[in-house]
């Protein structure tokens, strides 16, 4: 038996099925909103931006972005980190609910994961651009080739490549895998022809029988399996982009493991931010309770507590080391110098605003959790910022150091891709269940059945 | 259900000849080389030390993630704690050895050494002690406050035990997670005072759960055989050992991307640490120590079937105890002792301080409750299934 006063419910009210599927399916079902016409607008408007900064950068060179000889890395890895970051999330929570059997994780992973997919997209595009010549990109696939070139092995950069690409791989398979039942839920309930045909064919011949479940779960099981390193080495290889260098600041053993808290700290904010959103959009405050946005600020209350961590290691490391371009580029640069300003944004906002949430009361208010969820990213944003520029921009010679501003370029991608994400998403949220239905239903009956017994034993 | 352990008589014998064995490889030790014997104590400390740590934290997890499959067996973690105290006692002892462990610790030393004299604020006996003072002034009333508030449970019932026995995991595990980073540091990596590494701490500190785990898996196993847990099934035991699984993983990670970082940069002040270990004549232990802590268990206990396995569960778990024990050796000799010697000393004193952390671990045992009677994620956990 389930003692009731420790364990909340999962999902609110007496339902049935039938119920659960009107409810869970009303976005695809209903005709679109106002608002999201008006935010399929304003996404269109942020790509067609990017699309204009992307022309730039392609056809004037990457002279039209802010970087300089120093600073070779600017806004452009800035944003791919922190893209790359929020990605995090989605995996986390599939792997909270596959692996770790956390089943509050059930009624959000799918949108998590939907929110990787597009999030790892936009992290994508920033070293595609990057390089200068995309219809050049396939250079960095290993190959035999009539140049006889072959790739540096060593490099980081290249290990970025081969790490991201299969995660993006591994996350669209979870994903797409996780919402094939939802799919033939919705080909056998649509009345449109079109519709029929396209969800029908995407349900992989999906009929529900117990042989198709129990291959389906085993098929989730290996996924989510396969997805939990993945998401380690994805961010751990990100931060030795940095950490296998010499300069100071980048040079740090703890970096692998900081960079993949600070992923899931920002992922997990962002979730946040897009569940306060959805549950009021369209009315899922039964399958997204208050207990799973309490959840979702305990764990980011646990990475912020990490991520102060590794600032107070990093920052006690470079006095300890007591070599002068450590104690500078800590204390001088960043601590006190050019980049205090940003230094202090990160600092206070990761790792001391997110404290809030030891208070019950913060947890509790969604006007908090909204905004802090927004802070951290922010903040996140800063630390990236911080990281990268700070250390290029004053390195060893004093007579090379420069100031770093992004141009109208940088910001115009960075806003493409914040078009390219929300337009994903809605149009997620359109076509696609955003509660996993097929994971929520087992949860609803399992509570049931735990209230009849609650039930029986007092009579 | 039987919940009450006494240690019989045979084992308090056994136990005893222990730690007798300790006592005679100490005294041999100072008798012959005391350069040698006081980093063995430091490295006893700490393993012992972390494995406490490394279970009340397993124990606090268990509240902090609301898990219910482990209140059967929650006891032992919180018990598997108790040497804390005597940890204490025994790194203060350390104050008569500084000197034959840290270079830092040496008088004179700042005149010739500008870079020790650059840490002087930091390391300085003085403030080394009462840095270790304030550490076990924050773990050890945590730890009886979880105590008490198990054995209240035990007594009174009813769920209020239950939030503040989480509410105390919560702070200790925050405590923890900061403190047991800057432990490690202070007491382990300020051996190589020329020498550092961020992500040292903040290693110690997240495999000392895996360590954690593998004493409470053995002490299970150990209480299981003398007819106690009778309601331990295959889901707990295959649960513990994907703890085991994972955390391999974890010690893999952590311990090549040190070593990684360290040799791609191939800066001359931060090798300094490898050469003797990855090169030098410690390199068979440098070799053993990701065999032993990451290779063989993670392909060991991939299989899906470990819970079933007594055997490898006990058989893995007891080579994590010599990993942990190859992992400090490694962390600690060389930059104190500098020559490798394995004898007598080196295994007495192990002995004798498993005699002790056992005797300890044992009395606690005895005076709790073995099962949370009324813990109210009992009945769940009992029925516990995959």
């Amino acid at each position: 038996m389930i003692n009731n006063k420790i364990r909340y419910a999962l999902v609110k009210g007496d339902k049935t099925y039938g119920q659960i599927t009107d409810e869970l399916l009303l976005n695809v079902e209903q005709k679109p909103p106002l608002w999201w016409f008006a935010g399929m607008t304003i996404g269109t408007i942020l790509l067609a931006i990017g699309g204009w900064a992307f022309y730039m950068s392609l056809s004037q060179g990457l002279g039209t972005w802010g970087l300089t000889n120093s600073v070779a890395w600017g806004w452009d890895i800035i944003n791919f980190v922190w893209w790359i970051g929020i990605g995090h999330a989605g995996t986390a929570f599939t792997i909270f609910f596959l692996v770790f059997r956390q089943k509050w994780a059930g009624s959000i992973n799918r949108s998590a994961e939907a929110m990787t997919v597009f999030a790892v997209m936009c992290a994508g595009l920033f070293p595609l651009i990057h390089m200068g010549r995309p219809w050049l990109a396939f250079f960095i696939l290993p190959y035999p080739n009539t140049r006889l070139l072959w790739l540096n092995f060593n490099s980081p950069l290249f290990w970025d490549v081969l790490a991201i690409s299969t995660y993006l791989i591994t996350s669209i398979m979870l994903w797409y895998m996780g919402m094939v039942p939802d799919l033939a839920t919705i080909a056998q309930r649509t009345k449109n022809k079109v519709g029929k045909f396209l969800y029908g064919m995407f349900s992989l011949g999906w009929n529900g029988s117990l042989y198709t479940y129990s291959r389906y779960e085993t098929l989730m099981k290996i996924l989510g399996g396969l997805a939990a390193p993945l998401v380690i080495s994805v961010h751990t290889i990100v931060a030795l982009d940095f950490a296998v260098s010499v300069l100071p600041g980048w040079h740090a053993t703890i970096l692998p493991p900081y960079f993949f808290v600070g992923a899931i700290f920002s992922g997990f904010a962002m979730v946040l931010t897009l569940m306060i959103l959805f549950r009021k959009a369209f009315n899922l405050y039964d399958y997204i309770t208050e207990k799973h946005l309490d959840n979702i600020a305990h764990v980011l209350k646990f990475g912020s507590l990490i991520i102060g961590l590794a600032y107070v290691t990093e920052l006690f490391t470079a006095w300890y080391s007591g070599v002068d371009y450590e104690i500078y580029t800590f204390f001088r640069a960043r601590a006190t110098g050019s980049f205090s300003v940003a230094f202090w944004i990160m600092f206070v906002f990761n790792a001391v605003i997110p404290q809030l949430f030891w208070f019950n009361k913060a947890r509790k208010n969604l006007i908090i959790l909204f905004l802090i969820s927004i802070v951290i990213n922010i903040g996140m944003w800063f630390e990236r910022y911080i990281i990268l520029v700070s250390s290029l921009a004053e390195d060893f010679l004093p007579s090379s150091w420069t100031h770093y501003s992004p141009t109208m370029v940088d910001i115009g991608i960075y806003l493409g891709t914040f078009g390219l994400f929300t337009c994903g998403m809605l149009m997620f949220v359109r076509y696609i269940p955003i509660v996993a239905v097929n994971e929520v239903k087992p949860i609803a009956r399992a509570e049931k059945l735990r209230k009849q017994k609650a039930q029986d034993h007092e009579h | 259900m039987d919940t009450s352990f006494k240690p019989s008589k045979k084992l308090l014998a056994i136990l005893a000849a222990m730690i007798a064995i300790g006592v005679i490889a100490l005294i041999a030790g100072f008798a012959t080389d005391s350069a040698r014997t006081w980093p063995n104590i430091l490295l006893n400390n700490m393993y012992f030390i972390t494995i406490s740590i490394g279970a009340l934290m397993f124990y606090g997890i268990q509240y902090i993630t609301g898990s219910s499959w482990s209140a059967l067996i929650q006891r032992i973690p919180l018990a598997a704690g108790a040497f804390l105290p005597a940890g204490f006692i025994l790194m203060l002892l350390l104050y008569f050895g500084l000197h034959d462990i840290y270079e830092w610790s040496q008088p004179g030393i700042t005149e010739t050494d500008k870079l020790i004299a650059h840490k002087a604020p930091f390391l300085n006996v003085p403030f080394f002690m009462i840095r270790m003072v304030i550490y076990f002034a924050l773990w050890i009333p945590l730890f009886i406050m979880m105590r008490k508030m198990a054995k209240k449970e035990d007594l009174e019932g009813g769920e209020q035990w239950y939030f503040k026995s989480a509410f105390y995991s919560k702070v200790f595990i925050f405590s923890a997670v900061l403190i047991f980073s800057l432990a490690a540091i202070d007491w382990i990596m300020t051996i190589d005072a020329h020498w550092y590494s961020t992500i040292f701490g903040f290693r110690a500190m997240i495999t000392s759960i895996y360590y954690g785990t593998a004493v409470i898996i053995l002490l299970l196993f150990f209480l299981k055989n003398m007819g106690f847990f009778p309601d331990l099934n295959e889901a707990h035991r295959h649960d513990l050992a994907r703890y085991l699984f994972r955390f391999s993983i974890v010690f893999g990670y952590l311990w090549f991307m040190q070593f990684l970082i360290l040799w791609y940069a191939n800066i001359p002040e931060l090798t300094v640490y490898y050469s003797p270990r990855f090169l030098g004549e410690w390199q068979f232990f440098f070799y053993l120590e990701p065999l032993i802590n990451f290779a063989i268990p993670f392909v060991v206990v991939m299989a899906d079937n470990t819970g079933k396995k007594k055997p490898v569960m006990i058989g893995i778990s007891a080579l994590l105890m010599v990993g942990l024990w190859i992992s400090l050796f490694l962390q600690i000799m060389p930059g104190s002792y500098g020559v490798l010697k394995l004898g007598f000393i080196e295994i007495g004193i192990w002995i004798g301080y498993a005699g002790l952390y056992l005797l300890m671990v044992f009395t606690a045992l005895s005076r709790i409750k073995l099962v949370p009677v009324n813990h109210p994620m009992l009945e769940e956990s009992i029925h516990h299934h995959l």
